[in-house]
């Protein structure tokens, strides 16, 4: 049979129950824009010996496989939303729409050629060839300068992005310490969704993997299996770069101090992946490709050139400076040292006379369309290919980034469904607080009465 | 699905977002000033504005080749027409001085008539052209065709010109078709004035096959030159209509269409209109359901 005193303690659980429901809406209305933050929920049981209800800890209600799921979503659309930015001005580098740029160079430097041709003799034919060649090379470098410069911006901010991941991957770690040592409820629960914010800007910088151990701390790991986080210390991430756009970027990590192999910049994913992919798969292969176009037209137009001969009969040079390597060669085409009108052989027979055009035929082909480099395809043809590997990869990311926007989008809704907070919920929460308090509140006036009589009774 | 504000949040801004972007996306044509900016808007349209591009300076090249081809032979028909004009000339006198009517002192007279005749043929063929270079001499126009001792001095190549797409011709004219493979023009002119200097009217007569010979040689020659300008023409006019093409096309690819760009921004602005109106319309509603 319940005491009064029992009545008591039954209404006084239900009002403090009632007002930690109450505190708790409060906490999720304050945070339902709190990244990271998960709704909360308190579980309610009766209390032991059945006077009353008790409150447990507060839960979040996160939803992890759909977090995993984001977190990878978020990392595939970082991984092409940051090649965009960077290949877009690779674009501009090797873009002829506008009528400015190498291959509008090459063909200016084809006609020049074969307005020669048409006139042998012509002087200012001869030095409008000298300057579209000059043109040409400057062309060659200013397109290599450009880019070298989209991919040294794409190194310096993979070497950037790398810093971040270390400072997430050891705030991470400081918090997931944390983690561990709080109390369950309001305390770890706030640490959490720190760390599930954290996590989050993480995931958009590489593609990570993350599972939760027993005692509520994560373990965070790379696409690659490098592990970021783990049992509250981090490992640093450190991208390597040799300063030039013809070598590969590596991707290192290091631990206690200790310097782990290196894994291949393919496998990291995210925003730092993007970079690197654009790095390694476009930007480097397009200065690769240029250096080795400048390198073989070079050297086939000047073995031409040296085997004609001058208006004067004089066996023909040199007509650009000799590049001494493949690498490079791009940034350094330039007209053979004290080149003049004069020394360019346009004939092939040193007696046929001033109007022999025969050789500058010859080399207005290798200039051209028709001509054949020792890469067996012609100057302009390997030009669109460069432009082409830059343009349709930006086509690619920009496609990917589409893409798996709209599919980060819709795992954001949907996680926002499971586990964001709802105003009507809470307000619906607050109601049932207030109304449990209500009630609580009767029954210990109830109570009271009851008391007030027992003691007019034997008063 | 559990609608959470987050949710609702997202939504609208993720509609925002796409609105914004096709208003942006629908008006960047008109504020590049053409559909086709970049080869990554569009990869096709791009490689074809690239093709035709070239394409087009590789007529702008043939034209200007043609138009330089045509003066040339503009001048070399006129110089092949004045050297028809001094053969005939050189042929009537023949004929005058060959008649037997004639006194041998008449022909005598007439010498400085046939040595002019022949200076005049010297004097055009020699004459250079605007750019110095001399007709008649095959690849070696660096000198006149006839050096002082009116020998030729040219020799027989040919400059190939492109003139067209695929099509080349040759620029240059061999001294042999004006003069003959043994210099036969200025010879017989020789034998006219030697013949008309020494009065010998048969001498006179025995020249006259040459004269005729060299016309002949002469009239072809020009008639070949004459199918090398028709040949030219009728490359103009060919040019001119793929030029034309090539510009109507490059015009479709990249030019702004106002009356396909309009009705899409059109369209964007509303859309960006409507999802604005049901943020706000959905946030009045939800501030009025908790708030009153």
């Amino acid at each position: 049979m319940a005491t009064i005193n029992s009545i008591f303690t039954t209404a006084r659980s239900g009002i403090t129950v009632a007002q930690t429901a109450a505190s708790l809406v409060a906490r999720n209305l304050a945070n339902q824009q709190t990244p990271g933050y998960a709704r909360e929920i308190l579980p309610i049981a009766a209390a032991l010996g059945g006077l009353g209800v008790s409150a447990g800890a507060s839960v979040g209600m996160r939803a992890t496989l759909l977090e995993r799921a984001l977190q990878t979503a978020t990392g595939r659309t970082s991984f092409h939303e940051s090649q965009v930015n960077h290949l877009t001005l690779a674009e501009t580098a090797v873009n002829d729409l506008d009528g400015v740029g190498l291959g509008s160079d090459i063909e200016d430097f084809r006609t020049a050629i074969a307005a020669l041709a048409a006139n042998p003799s012509g002087t200012s034919e001869r030095e409008q060839m000298l300057s579209t060649g000059r043109s040409l090379g400057a062309s060659f470098a200013s397109t290599r300068s450009q880019l070298d410069a989209s991919a040294s911006n794409v190194r310096s901010e993979a070497v950037s992005v790398a810093g971040q991941v270390s400072d997430l991957a050891s705030q991470i770690a400081r918090i997931d310490q944390r983690v561990r040592s709080a109390r369950p409820g309001e305390e770890r629960n706030t640490y959490v969704t720190q760390r599930a914010a954290l996590v989050g800007t993480l995931s958009s910088l590489v593609d990570v993997d993350v599972r939760t151990n027993d005692d509520g701390t994560i373990r965070v790991s790379t696409a690659g299996g490098r592990t970021l986080v783990e049992g509250g210390s981090a490992s640093r991430m450190v991208v390597e770069s040799a300063g030039s756009p013809t070598q590969e970027l590596t991707v290192s990590f290091e631990r206690d101090g200790v310097k782990l192999a290196a894994m291949a910049g393919s496998q990291v994913g995210g925003a730092l992946g993007g970079l690197i992919a654009a790095h390694e798969d476009t930007l480097m292969p397009a200065v690769q490709q240029l250096d080795a176009l400048a390198f073989d037209f070079v050297n086939t137009f000047n073995a031409t050139h040296a085997a004609g001969f001058t208006a004067t009969g004089a066996p023909g040079g040199a007509f650009f400076a000799t590049p001494t390597s493949t690498a490079g060669a791009a940034a350094s085409v330039a007209l053979a040292s004290l080149l003049k009108a004069g020394d360019i052989a346009g004939a092939s027979d040193p007696s046929a006379g001033v109007g022999d055009n025969s050789n500058l035929l010859i080399l207005a082909d290798i200039a051209g369309q028709g001509g054949t480099l020792a890469s067996g395809t012609s100057l302009p043809a390997s030009w669109r290919g460069i432009s082409t590997l830059v343009s349709r990869a930006l086509v690619n990311a920009q496609d990917g980034a589409e893409f798996e926007a709209s599919s980060r989008d819709q795992l954001q809704n949907l996680l926002a469904s499971e586990t964001g907070v709802s105003i009507d919920e809470e307000m619906f929460n607050l109601t049932l607080a207030q109304t449990a308090l209500e009630a609580s509140s009767k029954v210990i006036a109830a109570a009271q009465q009851m008391t007030d009589t027992v003691l007019s009774l034997v008063g | 699905m559990r609608i959470s504000q987050s949710l609702i949040s997202n939504v609208l801004r993720q509609s925002a977002d796409r609105a914004a972007q096709a208003v942006f996306k629908a008006r960047q044509p008109v504020l590049e000033g053409t559909s086709l900016p970049t080869p990554s808007t569009d990869m096709a349209k791009a490689g074809r504005a690239n093709l035709l591009d070239l394409f087009d300076r590789e007529l702008a090249r043939h034209d200007a080749s043609r138009i330089n081809l045509r003066s040339d032979l503009d001048m070399t028909e006129l110089s092949l027409q004045g050297i028809g004009d001094v053969l005939v000339n050189a042929q009537d006198l023949a004929l005058q001085l060959a008649s037997d009517n004639v006194t041998d002192q008449a022909r005598r007279d007439a010498a400085s008539n046939a040595q002019g005749l022949l200076d005049q043929i010297v004097d055009i063929a020699n004459r250079p052209d605007a750019r110095g270079r001399y007709q008649f001499t095959g690849l070696n126009e660096g000198q006149p065709p006839l050096a002082a001792d009116l020998a030729y001095q040219g020799n027989d190549g040919e400059r190939i010109v492109e003139v067209a797409p695929g099509v080349s011709v040759a620029s240059t004219l061999s001294g042999r078709d004006v003069f003959g493979p043994n210099n036969e023009l200025i010879n017989s002119l020789r034998d006219l004035v030697s013949a008309v200097k020494g009065g010998d009217s048969a001498a006179v007569r025995a020249t006259l096959t040459g004269i005729e010979s060299s016309r002949v040689r002469v009239s072809s020659t020009l008639q070949q030159v004459g199918r090398r300008m028709s040949t030219l023409d009728d490359l103009g006019d060919l040019t001119l209509s793929l030029r034309t093409s090539v510009q109507i096309e490059q015009g479709n690819l990249a030019r702004v269409d106002i009356a396909q760009v309009a009705p899409a921004i059109q369209s964007a602005q509303t859309m960006l209109e409507a999802v604005l109106t049901t943020s706000q319309s959905i946030l009045a509603q939800m501030g009025k359901s908790w708030f009153g």
